[in-house]
């Protein structure tokens, strides 16, 4: 599934733009880059996506994990994590929510291409 | 006669009597100081059980603490690593480019210190099989080099050494695969790069080995005198940073052979 939109969920602004060139260059559409989950919902109903990838330490009063459970209840798409932080406790409270994957941060466009298709293709044969 | 007996008797019981009051006394102040000492000896037991608590939470604290500046530390290279990606890819000169993806890569070996410093518990030590390993892997994903032209054989035995040491380290070990990755094997040449890290017989000398049996490099190339940044780079991060010996053998395409020590760590503060 080529052209598959996505937005972008991370409040590094540098980071966020690096990613989105990077889903540019592997022939992905992305729909926006949000920095808060706040505005995420936003975007998510403006121009909803095929997938969301997912910082889990967001600028604002949700964390992504709270985030993601938001779009979750309200539309089907799948969520990916993306975070630097290895605390267990995160990653336990990650993996309560219905999540598609999970990157740690530096990850490699490889990694994010295979994560991102297995994601969507979870998602088409459920 | 009498008179006397009962005297002596009435004495004795007067004594007695005095003797069994002093004990009484005696033993309900005795009793009173014990009471008193014990109240003492809870309050310090008390006291000093907080203390350590207090102690253990601090250390905690400082922990916490600690990751979370290592983990500032990785996340301000990532975005000095992601700033010099979105420099690059407006670059439509190659020269550019490439000045500034190897600047990345540099960046990017010094982060990954970082990751492997404070993942497996330990905060002060870098565990060099993970860090060796996936350094290279990720210089090969980088050169976009196909895992069967390029074969990376890697033979580091399980040593840990403090992040003084470690990112020079990391840095010789990413200038030398970088080169290897882009002179030893034009065209479609196939070869293999090989990493070995080991501690010598002497206990506290380490030796690191990078190889390749490439092309070798240019004959009338001398390695100390050469102009590309990166040997420049591994010549002075061997003799002056590490305080180390280089080594370079010429054969079938070339090795370079550090031997050095784990620096002391210098007090800054």
């Amino acid at each position: 599934m080529s052209r598959a939109k996505i937005l972008v969920v991370e409040d590094e602004w540098i980071i966020a733009n690096d990613i989105k060139d990077s889903l540019i260059e592997l022939d992905y559409r992305v729909t926006a880059i949000a920095s808060s989950g706040e505005d995420a919902l936003a975007r998510v109903e403006e121009d909803p996506p095929d997938l969301v990838l997912m910082d889990i330490v967001l600028k604002g009063a949700m964390n992504g994990i709270e985030t993601a459970r938001a779009i979750r209840a309200r539309r089907d798409i799948p969520v990916i994590y993306l975070t630097a932080y290895d605390n267990q406790f995160l990653v336990d409270q990650a993996k309560q929510t219905e999540n598609f994957g999970y990157l740690l941060k530096p990850f490699k466009d490889r990694e994010l291409h295979i994560a991102i298709d297995m994601a969507l293709h979870r998602k088409q044969h459920r | 006669m009498n008179m006397l007996i009962i005297l002596l008797l009435v004495v004795f019981i007067v004594l007695i009597f005095g003797g069994i009051l002093l004990s009484i006394e005696v033993a309900m102040r005795l009793g009173h100081r014990l009471l008193e000492k014990s109240h003492d000896l809870e309050h310090e037991i008390g006291e000093r059980h907080r203390a350590q608590l207090r102690a253990e939470t601090s250390l905690g604290e400082k922990e916490l603490l600690l990751r979370e500046i290592h983990h500032r530390v990785k996340n301000n290279m990532q975005i000095v690593s992601s700033l010099l990606r979105l420099q690059s890819r407006q670059q439509d000169d190659p020269v550019t480019k490439a000045i500034l993806d190897d600047s990345r890569s540099r960046i990017s070996a010094m982060a990954l210190v970082h990751e492997n410093l404070y993942q497996p518990d330990n905060l002060a030590k870098v565990s060099l099989r993970p860090y060796i390993q996936e350094l290279a892997m990720n210089l090969f994903a980088s050169y976009n080099i196909e895992p069967s032209r390029i074969v990376l054989i890697t033979d580091v035995e399980p040593i840990s050494i403090n992040i003084e040491t470690a990112t020079p380290c990391g840095l010789i070990i990413n200038e030398l695969v970088t080169n290897s990755l882009k002179y030893a094997f034009p065209g479609d040449r196939l070869g293999e790069i090989r990493i070995d890290f080991k501690r010598l017989a002497d206990g506290v000398s380490l030796q690191l080995r990078v190889a390749d049996n490439g092309v070798g490099l240019p004959a009338d190339l001398d390695v100390r005198r050469g102009k590309s940044l990166g040997l420049q780079l591994v010549v002075n991060l061997v003799e002056n940073q590490l305080q180390g010996e280089l080594l370079v053998e010429r054969g079938q395409g070339v090795a370079f052979l550090v031997t050095f020590k784990e620096i002391g760590y210098e007090k800054r503060i």
